[in-house]
């Protein structure tokens, strides 16, 4: 069932999806909004009821799938690997892949650009040392780093290290970072990655 | 969005749109400022009355925030003539007529406009000691920082559109929206504070962060601390967040540092675009005790110690 809801200012894109939901003991609602603030309401909506949902950005609008009832109504492949939210930590220490600098600022654009292609995505990102200029300055890299944080990957910068190379006020994608991350971020996720 | 545009300056204009402050503080005598201030909006509850009150409390204020009292107020009307009884007109002026009374405001006049989407609200002009203005850009490392009002008026409203609030929840609401800031306004003036501004539609974030760029500190919010309507966090959980809340949010996020540990559900409440929020007051830790009982004396709607102020790193907001 699809619910169109675009065009309705909040709460409106939740009440109706509610409203689809009660009519069903099981089954999909997909619903249409065409504002973040809708699918970010809709997203919390649906945790808070229990039921799966995923978000899809379309080209002027979002995609918000919202399953109820029996969990095997999901994809399988989905089932496979359960997602904590806490698989992959990647730590990314430099602006450069590799020794050779004008190289491997070649390779880190295109890791990033084919890990957003291939939907290979880490849970979070963390930023630090000369790798803080990625999510600052480099105006090439900014725009694939933003795209990978609206799939959901939580993208952190050392705080420290935008201080110590005055770019503070400079941060253009994800949050301020501070070691507490990096700590817990090695203790709680299943696997972490330091390149640089 | 005024960027680029011609603007004069003047030497008596003490506060201008520079620091993103609460409202225009023009001196007029070496003992006296004019504040000048405006606001308006579209309804946010059912009741025509209670939504008078709601928008006049809203509009005065800003002149409680630059540590002011009011002295007049204008009524700004649109309304569809065409569609809604003119009772309904009669019911809000009513409410906005009553709130004026009690900010010890007179009402000169106002004026009206047919729009077939009905707002109200009010023009006003307070007075203020030149020297004792209190801008959002004075806060002082090592302030402490208190809330006079609880959060989570935006979510509530959300809810109330949605058909979610019961009677009592929406009395409450109601009420709260309604009350002047005019005793923790005069409580701040009469012990001495160093900066202040008052939260509305930009959320305790928003107006927090503009008050640490205005004044080059950190401020650190302390979640446990901030005082929130408890309804509102289940409320907001289930999605009832309206859509400034999130644009708020997103606009903090650059600047903002929040703790890894916290629910999500706290940066929802503490971004909510309030409507007649409370004061922000930063105020040296010695005062901070006196200032806290004179509220709480003076039934101030909460009394908060929330945060603190802090030298670096400069124009961030802290929440742990």
């Amino acid at each position: 069932m699809t619910v169109d809801a675009r065009g309705h200012g909040c709460p409106k894109p939740v009440l109706m999806a509610e409203e689809a939901l009660s009519k069903i003991t099981e089954g999909t609602v997909e619903v249409l909004v065409d504002n973040e603030a809708s699918a970010n309401n809709l997203k919390r909506f649906a945790t808070k009821s229990g039921f799966y949902q995923d978000i899809t950005k379309e080209d002027d609008y979002w995609r918000v799938k919202i399953i109820k009832g029996y969990v095997c109504e999901m994809p399988v492949e989905e089932l496979k690997e359960k997602k904590t939210g806490k698989d992959l930590f990647l730590i990314i220490a430099t602006d450069t892949m590799g020794k050779q600098e004008d190289l491997g600022r070649i390779l880190m654009k295109a890791y990033f650009e084919t890990m957003k292609a291939y939907k290979e995505l880490p849970d979070a990102i963390f930023f630090l040392n000369t790798g803080v200029k990625l999510t600052t300055v480099d105006e090439e890299i900014i725009p694939i780093l933003k795209e990978i944080e609206d799939m959901g990957v939580e993208i952190f910068t050392c705080g420290t290290c935008l201080k110590y190379f005055n770019l503070e006020s400079e941060l253009k994608v994800g949050f301020r970072g501070t070691t507490n991350h990096i700590v817990e971020g090695i203790k709680d996720f299943k696997k972490t990655v330091w390149v640089g | 969005m005024l960027r680029g545009l011609p603007l004069h300056s003047d030497p008596n204009l003490l506060v201008g749109i520079e620091t993103s402050d609460d409202a225009g503080v023009y001196r007029i005598s070496p003992e006296m400022a004019l504040i000048q201030t405006l606001d308006f909006f579209t309804p946010i509850v059912n009741d025509p009355y209670d939504f008078g009150r709601i928008a006049a409390a809203n509009s005065f204020s800003d002149v409680y925030a630059m540590g002011g009292k009011p002295l007049t107020a204008m009524n700004i009307v649109c309304f569809p003539v065409k569609e809604l009884d003119k009772v309904i007109l009669r019911s809000i002026l009513e409410g906005g007529l009553d709130v004026i009374h009690k900010a010890g405001a007179v009402m000169v006049g106002g004026h009206s406009v047919e729009d077939p989407e009905l707002k109200y609200g009010l023009s006003v002009t307070g007075v203020v000691h030149p020297e004792r203005v209190l801008t959002n850009a004075s806060a002082k490392a090592g302030d402490v920082l208190i809330l006079t009002k609880p959060l989570g008026t935006g979510v509530l409203a959300t809810a109330l559109k949605g058909g979610k609030l019961d009677e009592e929840l929406t009395i409450k609401l109601a009420e709260l929206m309604a009350t002047l800031n005019k005793d923790a306004a005069e409580v701040m003036t009469e012990i001495g504070v160093h900066a202040c501004t008052d939260i509305t539609g930009f959320g305790l974030l928003g107006h927090a962060l503009e008050m640490a760029k205005a004044s080059s500190v950190c401020i650190r919010i302390y979640a446990d601390k901030v005082p929130v309507i408890s309804e509102a966090i289940d409320f907001a959980s289930m999605g009832m967040i309206p859509e400034g809340s999130h644009l708020n949010q997103k606009f903090c996020s650059q600047h903002l540092d929040i703790s890894h540990d916290l629910e999500p559900v706290i940066g929802d409440i503490l971004a909510d675009a309030q409507t007649s929020g409370g004061l922000l007051i930063s105020v040296s830790e010695e005062k901070a005790d006196q200032l806290l009982q004179r509220l709480i004396d003076r039934n101030t709607p909460a009394v908060s110690l929330i945060g603190e102020v802090l030298s670096e790193p400069k124009g961030m907001i802290q929440v742990r």
